[in-house]
């Protein structure tokens, strides 16, 4: 413990600024050892200041902790507001989070079993598809009707949310696709498809259903690649046929351009009622 | 606080009551601490409102984890290294001329100096420390400061300071060399 303590003249001025900074580091590393001194500048402190700076930490004290999903957004940069619409995503509720996991789970778990890639071929597009047309269809989002009259309610945030759907989708896909028996080039050809898919339901909101939408695209896709695999014949596998070589990979590409250019050109976008 | 008046509770005894939900103790500790962690910060960032939301952002992580501090040193060290954590943290968010050193007339205390530590400080015993200190450049000083006194890392005292961390590495050498001729 120490005996010496600050003179009160200098903690009073230090307080407001005015000591050098030899004196100040002097006095900081003091008062970090010091209760006296550090009680002495609390009688010397000015009390409006610290009575509006307590009202709002329990003002904050009171609040319920944000949870774990939107303290992440907030540390990528999100300002509160934004992190706390974006974390009421359907998608990123545990629910679907923990069905989109089992599902792929199940999949993988079904083509280990199988020693064939394909039914994780053919699903994995539909699966970013299901939840981008879970953020856009009214009535999913128990808060949609609340959102929808709010100033805020545009297609930036529904736009934001679809982007989180995306990455948890593809992030669950990609670990269980690193599970996939026989893993090959091949393999990665579900991921333009899926990007493909779920882009042109978001550049086709407000002018056509969504729900329906999402249903025929990813409905043709399931439809082709089963027929595709038929026709190929016995010993060839889903990712043996043509939707997975270069041409329709490419054009998958170009299809997901031309979504992503749409989506950036479009300003109607603010105007669309989602609720309809 | 049920029980013990105000006055007669340690630091660590407050903090294990915020660890339990105490808000009365938070009180007490806000009102023991605050002040000094204000105005330390507002030596180290010129926009008071930034210092505001740092303040109260430190005692909410006070009352969210009291109950991992682990019982050992001082309270008031554990959270100016909240408090400090908590403005770099701002700071990197809002990116803002940071770091207003008041140009004061550098009028030397004289004050009856009986601890070691304040002797050292005061530089009676290792030669004419402040006298050093003060002879370094504001920009060499304040990373003496952020990196010794606030115990920051590089990265921390480079956003602290808004140089890069290199810069502080080298500014470090300058004033270590400075302070060793001076004190030689």
């Amino acid at each position: 413990m120490t005996t010496w303590h600050a003179p009160p003249d200098v903690l009073q001025r230090y307080a407001t600024g005015d000591v050098d900074d030899v004196t100040a580091c002097s006095l900081e590393a003091h008062l970090e050892q010091c209760a006296v001194c550090r009680s002495a500048m609390a009688a010397s402190a000015d009390p409006l200041l610290a009575e509006a700076m307590w009202d709002g930490i329990v003002d904050r004290v009171d609040q319920p902790r944000p949870q774990a999903i939107e303290r992440i957004l907030r540390r990528l940069g999100f300002d509160e507001g934004s992190a706390r619409l974006t974390a009421a995503t359907p998608a990123l509720r545990v629910a679907w989070l923990a069905a989109v996991a089992l599902v792929v789970g199940l999949v993988v778990l079904a083509c280990q079993q199988t020693g064939s890639d394909a039914t994780f071929l053919a699903i994995a597009p539909i699966l970013p598809l299901a939840g981008v047309a879970a953020v856009f269809a009214p009535g999913v989002d128990p808060a949609g009707e609340i959102g929808s009259a709010t100033p805020l309610f545009g297609f930036g945030l529904v736009l934001r949310r679809a982007e989180v759907v995306l990455v948890t989708s593809f992030a669950t896909l990609l670990i269980g696709a690193l599970a996939l028996p026989g893993l090959d080039a091949r393999d990665a050809g579900w991921v333009l498809p899926a990007l493909a898919l779920s882009c042109t339901t978001i550049a086709m909101v407000g002018r056509a259903p969504v729900v329906p939408l999402a249903s025929i695209l990813g409905g043709s896709w399931l439809v082709g690649v089963t027929v595709l695999t038929y026709l190929d014949g016995p010993g060839f596998g889903v990712a043996d046929t043509i939707a997975f070589d270069a041409p329709v990979q490419l054009s998958f590409g170009l299809a997901l351009a031309a979504a992503i250019a749409v989506v950036l050109r479009r300003s109607d976008l603010d105007l669309i009622d989602l609720g309809a | 606080m049920t029980g013990l008046g105000a006055d007669d509770c340690s630091d660590t005894d407050l903090l294990a009551a915020i660890a339990d939900g105490d808000r009365a103790a938070l009180r007490v500790l806000y009102e023991r601490h605050q002040p000094w962690l204000t105005a330390r910060l507002r030596r180290r960032c010129s926009d008071p409102d930034l210092v505001v939301s740092a303040i109260q952002d430190t005692f909410l992580a006070v009352w969210r984890g009291a109950g991992r501090w682990n019982g050992t040193g001082e309270p008031a060290a554990w959270m100016w290294g909240i408090a400090i954590r908590q403005l770099i943290g701002k700071l990197r968010r809002k990116r803002l001329p940071t770091m207003a050193w008041p140009e004061v007339e550098r009028s030397r205390i004289t004050v009856d100096l009986t601890t070691a530590e304040d002797r050292v400080l005061l530089g009676v015993e290792h030669g004419d420390l402040a006298g050093a200190l003060n002879g370094l450049s504001p920009e060499l000083r304040a990373v003496v400061q952020a990196t010794v006194l606030d115990g920051l890392t590089t990265r921390e005292a480079a956003r602290l300071l808004g140089i890069p961390p290199g810069t502080v590495k080298t500014r470090m050498l300058r004033a270590r060399i400075q302070l060793r001729g001076a004190l030689a």
